[in-house]
């Protein structure tokens, strides 16, 4: 598929557009693997999932499958997620194994080669970032006989062709037969890959059940595009007809080096397409570089999940190709820049190149080879785009860009920085090139070399909060984690550049990441062949190619392990001095000094650690302190941290504040009670503990004196602290473990930093210290409830997949688990401010913890699952109706449940409630060593769930007596988890728990509202 | 307590049968104790307060809610439809209409939620079977005995539903194609 053909007209936007009432929801079931040749589907295939079940479960519409697809269309999101959820499908793993996409290559080896390294065919690899989506954007799709309505959220024209294009083909309409409706609103920086697997999805499910059904949109994980070069003879013997497809041949007379892509070069269809039509699946769009240098189509199973659109295919092809012909002109011992001018055909691509090599020549220094004065090494690199393309009028268009850029790179430390940037492009109307004016213009932008050096950008550090796509940011402030990893966008162009079609201005940039190449190749001989770059891969490069065999690696990381075994020590020296001196109170900061970024990135810290949670009473001002927080030495008040001057921390210096949140000192010398999660504050980088601060700080300041804390002796002797913190504490920062993924290390500084959940899912030892080693989020208790063991989530009694987990953070809610209550709600409450990088981050640490196995547990929770699935009452199980005569507390425990329970809770009958129905044979509590958390829930109720959505349970402390509990208590441990031991004194437990939580319950229930 | 848990009561924007509304109330006001004495909407019943009748039930974004046991604030951005929503005196909806007709009433207290509930069911299942009907109300309580009656007046609900047919049924290109 050579370039985009013009699309029909868009549809225009209606002034006032509204989705359609009374829709349904629909959700889609998700292969583990889904692969793409470019023609078929590869992926995992359905062996069986039992749809009755999913029939059955409470809110379902219509259950459909259509090949490999089977999707759910339920009233509500949620119940369409209980039911795909209950199906525990069946896959079967893909013939000839996964060949994943190769992404996970270490970028030192493959991704760079030194300049004397004999050249293995070149491969040149692009990396796309992944991408968010924000809670709640939908497609709407309605479909009839002959046409379909589809309603997206905010997308630029690009997007909504390639929209158009998919429908057409997944419904068998013509293009012009749908009506595409565009809700208002700001740009979502949706990526278009996003909205066209929704609305596919929300497609097939609307022409199965005829009504309309909206699907939200899912981000998706990271990917690399790598192409090959290819010797010339070889090309044509190589690539099969078919490739034809998605590749044209080469015209006559074209001489420029050609790529094989690993992957089919086009983009790839949408899920709900390849799963219903597995043998069929083409793509409706593909890259529209000109064939100069002509991609083959690889046939190698890709990974097809992936979001590559068609401005990546772009941005991978210029790469590729454009440091090829670099490469090549080396090899031939040309100067590359000539040599690329010379060998582009006549016309104005080729006019253009040279204007801009003319004009960055212009007031530049000789090239030289070796350090400059400065030390520094100097370079310059041309690279070529030509791309057809659609601009807004719908017209087609020929355009060209050039760019020359200028790096300098230090040599130790691989440091690169692009110090000039000229670029040019150059566009013409193909339906009239002979009339049209040629567009062309030569720019030195600043914006350029700004987002030329985006491409630079290091690596995702640890402690990166992406800014949370689409949430409230003015002009595509949501793009700039795609913008950093897809190319080079000068700002400007961000909102233009195109899927499907490219807007024009898009192409201008695509040249950036092989100029840059090019150009550091030619300050350093070393070719980068990763892009974005990474500076570590250069550096490695740069000291290997040094000579001396040293082994910088091992080096640093021994004298790393002295260095901080050194700062152990000193700060064990430092934390067992008694007495603190305090720190001078001060004028408090000037706020405005803080930027709008870090202020927002202060308050996604705040929300990650959930200050508010504990620093807010029932009630009152958020933040300003006065919760009672239930410890097993005493009560202990939390503290005002806003900024006022009096009572809260409106004159503590930064030095001040950072001592309290990594040593636990108040800023009068006082040691606080490490009720206060400082032991895991410590973790926190300096760049996030500013940026707290100076959100703190921007805060309205409250003026609340919170209760003095008084503990019992000796606990009230707040300088044992001291002692307690030389033993226990270790206030070094997060440093991460290069041997792990980023993602596995952004997830571990969170939940070990700022997530402070240790707190409450570690065991503390007799002294109150969390425990270590095997310990570590082993399960422990918070506030009456028991924080259940996080080591061993994969295989635990009822074990989790990586996904309930992720759902689980994200909403608060896993059908085969459960729903977060008690103090978990406010956790979940904070992460979702956080991206879903981050949430996703934390499953992945979480879910590679190590912990012991408890395989009887496995058994114990099968049975469960069979009895949560099994009609209750003597019809249904005469056994049971046996044991009800035999015992009295279970009959009567069973007609509590009948009466109080059954509504919401009883599998397979009843009515469809507003909210989840939670099968009480698939949760956790009912499973777990103690009572404590049913107890809970039951005296309680659910109150402030962690989403409204997911619904309400009333308190029954007024209804049921402690006997009675503990009558129902049984019964349901009972049925529901038949396979444990039955718990002992539950009554006792129960009026326990009535008399402590009911200061807590008030808390509790006052906690959320606004 | 509730109100002295919040001394100042939100002033809270809700979406009633259509229309929209701004009620000041403590947020975690049940949503019932909101629909009848700010809103004057009596169709919604109190019972048992504890969710276990019925007698309360409204739709929240179609889907049937107990309306004692959700707070107020749970109704924010969501359409909420009472019995009132459903019809007039003069032009009762097609469920209120085959209560009326099969006289599926005794005392009439429960028949909120047994309407309610049905209405909730033909809005995702229109033909229903009598098994699917029964478990659905399985857990409306009536004190009276008019099960028979109102079982009779569920499936001719459906009937009636199926019959006003495409009246009830919009079209993706609006009434145009």
């Amino acid at each position: 598929m050579s370039g985009m053909p013009p699309g029909p007209a868009e549809a225009t936007p209606v002034s006032r557009v509204e989705r359609p009432v009374d829709c349904l929801h629909g959700l889609m079931l998700r292969p583990p693997v889904v692969l793409w040749d470019g023609a078929r589907y590869r992926g995992s295939r359905l062996v069986r999932a039992p749809l009755a079940d999913a029939r059955s479960q409470p809110g379902v519409v219509s259950v459909v499958q259509c090949a490999e697809f089977i999707g759910v269309v339920a009233v509500g999101a949620l119940y369409a997620g209980q039911a795909l959820a209950s199906l525990a499908p069946v896959w079967r793993a893909p013939e000839g194994g996964v060949h994943e996409a190769p992404a996970g290559t270490p970028p030192a080896s493959a991704g760079v080669s030194h300049a004397d390294a004999p050249s293995t065919p070149a491969r040149y690899v692009w990396r796309t970032a992944g991408s968010d989506v924000p809670a709640g954007i939908e497609v709407v799709v309605w479909c009839a006989d002959h046409h379909a309505g589809v309603w997206l959220p905010p997308c630029p024209a690009p997007a909504q062709w390639l929209v158009r294009r998919e429908l057409a083909a997944l419904l068998r309409l013509a293009p012009d037969a749908l009506e595409l409706h565009v809700l208002e609103g700001g740009a979502s920086g949706l990526h278009p890959l996003s909205l066209m697997d929704a609305a596919a999805e929300a497609a097939l499910l609307s022409q199965a059940v005829g009504r309309p059904v909206g699907v939200p949109c899912r981000g998706e994980h990271p990917a690399a595009l790598a192409l090959s070069a290819v010797p010339a003879d070889a090309f044509g013997a190589d690539a099969p007809a078919e490739d034809a497809v998605s590749a044209p041949p080469p015209r006559a007379g074209a001489t420029g080096p050609r790529l094989r892509a690993e992957s089919p070069w086009g983009v790839r269809p949408s899920l709900a397409r390849l799963l219903s039509e597995p043998d069929s699946a083409h793509a409706v769009a593909g890259a529209g570089v000109q064939p100069a240098g002509a991609v083959a189509a690889g046939r190698g199973a890709v990974a097809g999940a992936a979001h590559v659109g068609v401005h990546e295919l772009n941005a991978a092809q210029v790469f590729a190709q454009e440091s090829l012909w670099h490469e090549q002109a080396l090899a031939r011992g040309e100067d590359p820049l000539a040599w690329r001018v010379r060998q582009m055909p006549d016309g104005p691509g080729r006019v253009l190149a040279q204007q801009v090599v003319e004009s960055a020549a212009l007031g530049a220094h000789a090239p030289q080879r070796g350090p400059a004065s400065d030390g520094l090494l100097h370079g310059r690199g041309l690279a070529t785009a030509q791309v057809q393309c659609t601009d807004d009028d719908g017209g087609s268009r020929m355009v060209w860009s050039a760019w020359v850029a200028q790096v300098r790179v230090q040599p130790r430390t691989g440091e690169v920085d692009v110090t000039r940037v000229v670029a040019g492009q150059d566009s013409a109307h193909l339906q009239a090139v002979q009339v049209a004016s040629t567009h062309r213009r030569i720019v030195q932008d600043p914006a350029l070399l700004a987002s030329a050096r985006e491409l630079l950008g290091a690596p995702a550090a640890f402690d990166d909060w992406a800014p949370r796509a689409g949430a409230g940011t003015t002009d595509g402030g949501g793009d700039s984690a795609l913008a950093r990893h897809t190319g080079a966008l000068a700002p400007a162009a961000q909102g233009a550049v195109a899927e499907g079609r490219l807007a024009v201005d898009g192409v201008l940039t695509l040249p950036a990441a092989a100029a840059i190449a090019n150009a550091i190749h030619d300050a350093t001989g070393v070719r980068l062949r990763e892009a974005p770059f990474e500076r570590e891969a250069l550096r490695l490069a740069l000291s290997a190619g040094a000579g001396a065999a040293r082994r910088p690696g091992r080096l640093r990381r021994g004298w790393a392990w002295l260095a901080s075994g050194a700062a152990g020590l000193a700060g064990l020296a430092a934390m067992a001095w008694p007495v603190k001196p305090a720190l001078p109170l001060t004028e408090g900061p000037d706020v405005s000094l803080y930027s709008e970024q870090v202020i927002e990135r202060g308050r996604l810290v705040a929300a990650a650690g959930d200050c508010i949670a504990c620093h807010t009473a029932p009630g009152g001002a958020p933040n300003a302190g006065g919760f009672a927080l239930e410890t097993p030495f005493g009560t202990i008040y939390s503290t005002n941290i806003t900024p006022d001057n009096e009572t809260g921390i409106g004159r503590w210096s930064y030095a001040a504040f950072e001592r309290a949140m990594r040593e636990g000192i108040h800023q009068d010398g006082r040691q606080l009670y490490p009720a206060f999660p400082y032991t895991a504050f410590a973790k926190l980088s300096d760049a996030d503990m500013q940026a707290l601060y100076g959100y703190l700080m921007a805060q309205p300041p409250v003026q609340a004196e919170a209760p003095e804390t008084r503990l019992a002796f000796p606990y009230s002797l707040r300088p044992a602290i001291a002692g307690w913190n030389a033993l226990f504490h270790d206030p070094t920062p997060f440093t991460p473990d290069p041997g792990r993924s980023v993602e596995w290390n952004r997830g571990a500084y969170l939940v070990q930093g700022a997530g402070h959940c240790a707190a409450c899912h570690s065991p503390r030892n007799s002294l109150g210290a969390e425990k270590t080693g095997i310990h570590y989020l082993a399960g422990g208790a918070a506030e009456g409830w028991q924080a259940p063991a996080l080591n061993r989530l994969a295989d635990g009694p009822l074990p989790w997949t990586r996904e309930e987990l992720y759902q689980y953070l994200r909403t608060g809610y896993a059908a085969r688990h459960g729903v977060a209550a008690g103090p978990m709600a406010p956790v979940i409450h904070g992460l979702a401010e956080l991206p879903d990088s981050d949430v996703r981050a934390i499953t992945t640490y979480l879910m590679a913890l190590p912990g012991e196995t408890d395989a009887g547990g496995v058994a114990s929770a099968q049975a469960g699952a069979k009895a949560a699935a099994a009609p209750a009452g003597p019809a249904g199980a005469p056994a049971q109706a046996d044991t009800a005569r035999l015992f009295p507390q279970h009959a009567n425990g069973e007609r509590i449940y009948q009466n109080a329970c059954a509504v919401c809770h009883e599998a397979g009958s009843g009515p469809t409630l507003f909210g989840v129905k939670p099968l009480l044979g698939l949760n956790t509590n009912l499973h777990a060593a103690t009572p404590d958390n049913l107890i809970q829930v039951i005296l309680n109720g659910i109150q402030t769930p962690a989403d409204d959505a997911l619904g309400y349970m009333p308190a029954f402390r007024d209804s049921l007596d402690d006997r009675q509990i503990a009558d129902l208590v049984g019964y349901l441990r009972s049925r529901f988890a038949p396979g444990q031991p039955a718990w002992r004194e539950v009554a006792d437990a129960a009026g326990r728990m009535r008399a402590a939580g009911h200061t807590t319950h008030e808390q509790g229930e006052a906690q959320q509202a606004e | 307590m509730e109100n002295s848990l919040h001394p100042d009561c939100a002033v809270l924007a809700l979406r009633v049968n259509g229309r929209a509304h701004r009620v000041p109330a403590a947020p975690d006001t049940p949503l019932l104790h909101v629909l009848r004495n700010d809103l004057a909407l009596n169709g919604p019943k109190f019972g048992c307060g504890l969710g276990e009748c019925g007698a309360c039930t409204v739709l929240i974004d179609g889907v049937a809610a107990r309306s004692c046991v959700i707070p107020v604030r749970a109704a924010r951005g969501r359409e909420v439809t009472t019995l009132e929503g459903l019809g007039t005196r003069a032009q009762p909806g097609a469920t209120q209409q085959a209560f009326i007709e099969c006289q599926a009433a005794q005392c009439g207290y429960c028949l909120n939620g047994m309407i309610m509930t049905v209405e909730a069911l033909l809005r995702r299942n229109p033909r229903p079977t009598e098994d699917e009907l029964r478990s659905e109300l399985h857990h409306n309580l009536c004190r009276c005995g008019t099960h028979i009656e109102i079982l009779r007046a569920g499936l001719r609900a459906a009937q009636l539903r199926a019959e006003c047919g495409a009246a009830c049924v919009g079209k993706p290109h609006g009434a145009g194609r």
